[in-house]
């Protein structure tokens, strides 16, 4: 009997559903590679056929090839440590299940626990001026002394002030990347990429092989999705900064949507050029003029899930 | 139950590419007791007796670990497989009966979750001498070492084995105590496919970082 025939049958027999990390990393990379592939659809096959996992909708040749195809791209990225996480399979957090499209497979680098700490996401614009920084610096730091972990999306701007302030006070940050963990943007976040995938958490729900065959136009609607993921592994959004079209507000959307909950500055009220601080204030966000009022909000952290501590 | 292969077989230095090997759920090196639940798990699952001897009550937490991770086998592993297809062989503790901390704890969870089935579950291993456990000892026993003291259980092995046998441990760290079970088995019972299943893989999160294997800060 071949290695392949005695593992099939050993794992059909033995255990109700024996995941292989690498057929499922296969098989979805290959659904993502299908004409007209998206969150959507994919999640809607999934809803259809509930208790599937990847690999029961693709071919075993097709698992094999698209696996080859996205090892393939890690080993060239050296990347020498990285999981994934299967929905049906250990470890995978139930309350991705909020979002409206919850993705069915993770890639992750780091430490995967950091998903089960008490987390807030802090998020804003790109462009912050100096006073966003400074918000974004202070709601990081004091977050982190009450023991939350740090959930941002390692973009310019916000995002960059979030994970290293974080980190500077000694706390666990999570990047969500709209990147596949193979890629880094923006370039000059590279070091912080890897400093968060070696001793803090990096999710990407970005399929590699499709990212890399497709135009960088088209790969851009990546990442307001992962704004949708982050609010959903997080217990509350804030948002520090953000122009009256940012991609931001994806995630202040999904996270009322997922029933998270939403922070906006009183700073944002203030700019008369915005409407959205009011618009999502209908719809239920919380309206903060210091830290004490999102801390109010939030369920106490337990303090030895803090990386402080 | 995921199984051990490419993506994660090289974390497993003695596991080769061919062995079949299960996990529930990643334990986290170098990290405390309290940073994730499996840490926590396997934390009170490896309380030793002389401890619970010291303090009782530590015993409840031991005990409630087993009855935890018997549960999680019993709803993972099909019911014909373990009335009719595996014969489950619990790792031996590192110290032999009658040593203070000699600690049965696979035993007893395998008798724990597959109670009420008609189950071969046999402690076929034995190590002959009392060694300390390798997680806690700097020094970690070859696989040669190892292979030297454990030996198969003569009065247990009298009995063949069903088709397939069931290596169980909690922690898979890289793999020697399987890959010495799995040699001495198959030296027993030629032919008969092995599994290893456990509770828990050890995952390291860097292990080229410096400094790898330290808390975090």
């Amino acid at each position: 009997m071949t290695a392949d025939l005695f593992s099939t049958a050993i794992a059909a027999d033995f255990a109700e559903r024996a995941i292989s990390p690498r057929r499922e990393l296969g098989a979805y990379e290959a659904l993502w590679a299908q004409d007209g592939a998206w969150f959507a659809s994919i999640a809607e096959g999934f809803r259809t056929h509930p208790g599937s996992v990847p690999s029961d909708f693709v071919s075993k040749p097709d698992i094999e090839k698209y696996a080859r195809l996205a090892l393939g791209a890690i080993r060239d990225a050296d990347i020498k440590h990285f999981g994934i996480r299967v929905h049906g399979a250990g470890e995978y957090p139930e309350k991705l299940r909020d979002a409206d499209h919850p993705v069915e497979l993770l890639y992750f680098q780091g430490l995967w626990d950091l998903v089960n700490t008490p987390s807030v996401a802090l998020v804003g614009t790109r462009e912050p001026t100096e006073d966003g920084k400074a918000r974004a610096a202070k709601l990081a730091r004091l977050l982190v002394a009450d023991g939350y972990t740090i959930a941002s999306g390692l973009a310019r701007g916000i995002d960059t002030i979030a994970h290293t302030t974080a980190i500077a006070e000694g706390g666990f940050t999570i990047a969500v990347l709209g990147t596949p963990i193979t890629e880094c943007y923006p370039k000059e976040n590279f070091k912080l990429q890897q400093k968060i995938a070696d001793e803090h958490l990096l999710v990407s729900q970005v399929p590699i092989v499709r990212y890399s065959r497709q135009h960088v136009r088209a790969n851009r609607y990546f990442f307001p999705e992962r704004n949708v993921t982050m609010s959903a592994l997080t217990e509350a959004t804030v948002i520090v900064e953000a122009g009256e079209t940012s991609g931001t507000l994806v995630q202040a959307r999904h996270a009322l949507k997922q029933k998270r909950k939403l922070f906006i500055l009183e700073s944002c009220f203030q700019n008369p050029a915005l409407t959205w601080p009011a618009t999502f204030e209908k719809q239920g966000a919380i309206r903060v003029a210091d830290y004490n009022d999102i801390k109010r909000h939030l369920a106490p952290a337990h303090s030895t899930a803090n990386a402080a501590d | 139950m995921q199984q051990i292969d490419e993506t994660t077989v090289g974390q497993h230095f003695d596991l080769e590419t061919s062995d079949h090997c299960f996990y529930v759920w990643e334990y986290t090196a170098g990290q405390r007791y309290d940073f994730s639940q499996t840490n926590q798990l396997i934390s009170n699952l490896k309380i030793k007796p002389s401890q619970i001897a010291a303090t009782p009550r530590r015993g409840h937490y031991k005990q409630q670990a087993i009855a935890h991770c018997a549960a999680a086998l019993r709803s993972l592993i099909q019911q014909s497989w373990i009335e009719q297809v595996g014969t489950f062989v619990p790792m031996p503790s590192s110290k032999i009966p009658g040593h203070q901390d000699y600690d049965d704890r696979i035993h007893r969870i395998l008798n724990s979750a597959f109670a009420g089935f008609n189950a071969d579950i046999r402690p076929l291993l034995e190590q002959t001498v009392n060694t300390a456990a390798d997680h806690e000892s700097s020094e970690r026993m070859s696989y040669d070492e190892l292979r030297a003291i454990t030996r198969i259980n003569p009065v247990a092995a009298a009995l063949p084995s069903r088709a397939n046998i069931a290596l169980v441990d909690d922690v898979l760290n890289s793999g020697k105590h399987f890959k010495v079970a799995q040699d001495l088995l198959s030296l027993r019972f030629p032919g008969v496919p092995i599994v290893g299943i456990f509770v828990s893989r050890c995952v390291r999160v860097n292990p080229f970082a410096a400094g790898a294997g330290a808390p975090a800060p």
